[in-house]
């Protein structure tokens, strides 16, 4: 039997919504890739620490994570899903709160009215941003991190390509 | 011989005002149910985290209000009721401690936030994240729509509230 697309050497070619894995990959890389208007890039402040879901342990801060809700309507026969991507920087010690908030403005430029036609569709609508409050125990207290939650548009060849 | 020739539209647009406002309370209470029910179904297996089990009984729903956009609420866990121990010499404890300390004190809708969003454990000294409001509005979405829509339609059509 053979393997699943996505666990394949080179399987993985971005930009492209021809699966969920890629989709991730496509979003990870734009984010990378992204240079501001000040010349800056994220990796400046968080490396290539963009994971999806969670980071893995040991954490090194300060790091991204990415996750992602997709529902399809039937007015649009399933076809257009709206998806919710949620972006967590999350930093530690509390001394790391503006550079935590200064990697979300690159995020917020980068994906607010993001458009990717070249594989699929992929577009960013609107978004919401918090700073999330000082935690208390179970958490830790000196953990500080701004949740985005980005709405996108999507036509994802996974969905709308089919072999026959 | 003349006809008056009236227009009702005040009278809709109040009848459609109140229908507005007891479909979206409908809603909302499907949702808070949801919630509620999956709560029930277990929070934590590990059982190792007893203050979340005060999270369930403060989850509620808002009356709705009227804002710019049409009617909201808000359902979850109101700020400021503060965790506490169930016996009564804990909590005894528990105050005498906390009117010492000037740490900032831990609420319910802290830690139902902190479950939800995911954070650092003390104690475990992992990521931990149990996610339950925003999958259960995702699951309830149609049925809240569908709800929203009946209550919608029963009162615009009787003028009265839904038995």
């Amino acid at each position: 039997m053979s393997k699943p697309r996505f666990a394949t050497k080179g399987a993985i070619t971005t930009p492209s919504t021809a699966s969920t894995v890629q989709i991730y990959s496509t979003l990870r890389r734009a984010l990378l890739d992204y240079v501001s208007s000040d010349n800056q890039t994220l990796s400046q402040f968080i490396g290539d620490r963009i994971y999806v879901r969670a980071q893995p342990e040991p954490a090194q801060f300060p790091y991204l994570t990415l996750l992602m809700d997709r529902t399809s309507l039937p007015a649009f026969n399933g076809y257009r899903e709206t998806a919710l991507l949620e972006v967590q920087c999350i930093g530690k010690p509390e001394s790391q709160l503006p550079l935590v908030e200064t990697a979300m403005d690159i995020v917020d430029q980068c994906l607010t009215a993001y458009s990717d036609p070249s594989s699929g569709l992929m577009v960013g609508r609107s978004r919401t941003r918090q700073t999330i409050p000082q935690m208390t125990d179970p958490a830790d207290s000196s953990v500080v991190g701004v949740i985005g939650t980005y709405e996108f548009f999507l036509w994802p060849r996974v969905l709308t390509v089919r072999a026959n | 011989m003349t006809v008056k020739v009236t227009d009702l539209s005040p009278q809709f647009l109040k009848q459609y005002r109140d229908a507005s406002r007891m479909a979206l309370d409908a809603a909302a209470a499907l949702y808070e149910g949801n919630v509620k029910k999956r709560f029930f179904k277990g929070y934590y297996t590990s059982q190792a985290f007893r203050s979340t089990a005060q999270i369930v009984q403060h989850v509620m729903r808002d009356e709705p209000t009227f804002g710019g956009n049409g009617w909201y609420t808000k359902v979850g866990v109101p700020d400021g009721i503060m965790a506490k121990p169930k016996s009564k010499k804990s909590q005894r404890k528990f105050f005498r401690k906390l009117a010492r300390s000037t740490a900032m004190p831990a609420t319910v809708g802290k830690i139902a936030l902190a479950w939800e969003l995911g954070h650092h454990n003390i104690f475990t000294r992992k990521w931990e994240r149990v996610a339950i409001f925003k999958p259960i509005a995702f699951e309830s979405a149609k049925a809240m729509i569908d709800t929203y829509n009946r209550v919608l339609n029963r009162y615009m059509e009787r003028g009265r509230p839904v038995r």
